[in-house]
């Protein structure tokens, strides 16, 4: 099919599970993923027919998440760290090593801005430039968010010994 | 223990989620939530689309909880002078549906409302909070006219939730889109479905007449008549579509560019026939007047009324016009927006407003 001839339908029928799965990772909790995703694709909905390359709608769900939860962030004014985590929201670690359970549920408490930047370098495989038009940025934020969100994981899983690999 | 860990750690918990199926009826209401947004910010480009009207803004008022029967009062300062409805009018006041009713009584009818679908004399057709479509009668007092006393509930025609909805502007035929993708027209009067059409998924009902319903379906928009005829009407810019209006044999389109174009269906191709300024509008039920609320670049803002022959600004309104609609034919009523919020009554052939005694909130004039 054509990319120019995909229905907005289609598309969410195909994207609905991947997108959210990218929604808890940058929220951290399932209700506020759907919400996050649900406004991103209605935002998306209304203006289908203007984004020409319809196989690169991804990106642009991707970034209508990212740019709510930045609007989220400055209205917050700072950036909290928690402890509380009310919802694990991953069947309770049902198919994922305890190693990494334990480390996701300290990338859980990182600021949503830096569990952001986590995601879209290392898992949505953004370059850094990538990553800083998505959120917003200059590279060089994207750089200190990424040290700093190391830094933090390092000292709060000393046993992992986490490498700082920037790249 | 390197980066990877981190990139595996999240693919792992990426995968090990659960994800919830779509919730349609959650979804639907975000969609029409933006695209009243996105219409809002294309007529306002420095406003939200919800506005608070400041307290005392407008005339002596008394607000009645209509599922009650108590009488509220509220917050008086300025007295409407003009400003009368011959009908009671309809509107979404602080998300909840709400009428004013000839002799200038507010109520409040405690309904969570997305917004008012249309109103004939006799009932008020309303999308709730579940997009269900919700239908209210209207009683009078017998020994003083033009005072409602109850709005009863009434039977929907529309079996489910919703994800958008028209009815005509003679209070005929009420068309939606179920969560499928059909589109059902609904004669009120002979109380029979008239035709349904399958539509692709991405679509919704922009209006519905005599003539047929009119479907924005992605790039296009389509009028689909009771024989199955499709007629394209024309959008200037695709995906556009958003003001569309059906009466009388006429389209309105209020684009993105500022202006709006009166399309001619009567004979079978939809032709311009005329050009009015501003971008967001509205077509009288009979097709002959078109109001638009043309924007300046300072964001100071006018409305228009088109007759047919030419175009003269209303007079008479204080602020800044931000929703406009017809209330019968020779009324159109016009929300504005300045350090406070009016609503308006304006009469189409004298072209005069005056604020109605409506107390302060957030309005919705339409779905």
């Amino acid at each position: 099919m054509a990319g120019d001839e995909l229905s907005f339908g289609e598309f969410m029928a195909a994207r609905w599970g991947p997108l959210y799965r990218t929604a808890y990772l940058l929220t951290g909790d399932r209700h506020e993923a759907e919400d996050l995703l649900q406004g991103a694709l209605a935002r998306t909905c209304v203006r289908w027919s203007g984004i020409r390359d319809k196989r690169a709608a991804d990106s642009y769900v991707r970034q209508a998440m990212v740019h709510q939860m930045s609007r989220q962030w400055r209205r917050r004014g700072r950036e909290v760290v928690t402890d509380e985590l009310p919802d694990r929201g991953h069947g309770g670690g049902l198919d994922v090593r305890a190693d990494h359970l334990a480390l996701w549920e300290e990338i859980r408490k990182l600021p949503p801005r830096m569990r952001a930047t986590l995601v879209l370098r290392y898992v949505e495989d953004l370059t850094e430039e990538a990553a800083a038009r998505q959120l917003g940025c200059s590279v060089g934020s994207v750089k200190s968010q990424t040290h700093h969100a190391i830094k933090r994981l390092r000292a709060a899983l000393p046993t992992l010994e986490l490498a700082q690999e920037m790249s | 223990m390197t980066t990877t860990e981190i990139r595996a750690a999240l693919t792992e918990v990426r995968a090990a989620v659960e994800v919830p199926p779509v919730d349609d009826v959650a979804f639907r209401a975000r969609v029409r939530t933006e695209r009243r947004r996105q219409r809002g910010g294309r007529v306002l480009t420095a406003s939200a689309a919800a506005v608070v009207l400041a307290a005392g803004a407008v005339g002596v008022a008394q607000l009645v909880g209509a599922e009650t029967g108590r009488d509220v009062p509220v917050a008086s300062g300025r007295t409407a002078e003009a400003g009368a409805v011959a009908e009671t009018v309809w509107f979404v006041r602080d998300g909840r549906l709400t009428a004013l009713d000839p002799s200038g009584q507010v109520h409040d009818l405690g309904l969570p409302s997305e917004g008012v679908v249309g109103y004939t004399a006799e009932r008020v057709y309303a999308v709730d909070a579940e997009s269900h479509v919700v239908v209210r009668g209207r009683q009078q007092d017998p020994d003083r006219p033009g005072r409602d006393t109850a709005y009863p509930p009434a039977e929907s025609p529309v079996p489910g939730a919703v994800q958008s909805v028209a009815l005509s502007g003679d209070g005929r035929y009420l068309a939606w889109m179920d969560l499928g993708h059909t589109v059902t027209v609904y004669d009120l009067e002979a109380e029979g479905v008239d035709f349904r059409v399958d539509v692709p998924r991405n679509s919704y009902v922009a209006a519905v007449s005599a003539d047929g319903v009119l479907v924005s379906e992605d790039v296009d928009l389509v009028l689909h008549t009771a024989t199955g005829e499709e007629l394209a009407v024309p959008t200037q810019e695709a995906g556009d579509n958003w003001g569309a209006q059906a009466g009388g044999g006429r389209v309105l389109v209020a684009g993105p560019t500022g202006e709006s174009s009166v399309y001619d269906l009567q004979t079978g191709v939809a032709r311009r026939i005329a050009v009015v300024g501003g971008g967001s509008g509205a077509l009288a039920q009979d097709g002959t007047t078109v109001a638009t609320i043309e924007t300046a670049p300072d964001d100071s803002a006018v409305v228009n009324l088109w007759d047919g022959r030419s175009t003269q600004p209303l007079r008479g309104l204080d602020g800044v016009p931000q929703q406009v609609r017809f209330a019968g034919e020779d009324t159109l009523l016009v929300q504005t927006r300045g350090g406070s919020a009016t609503l308006w009554a304006c009469a189409t052939d004298s072209r005069t407003c005056g604020a109605l005694p409506v107390p302060d909130g957030s309005f919705r004039l339409a779905e």
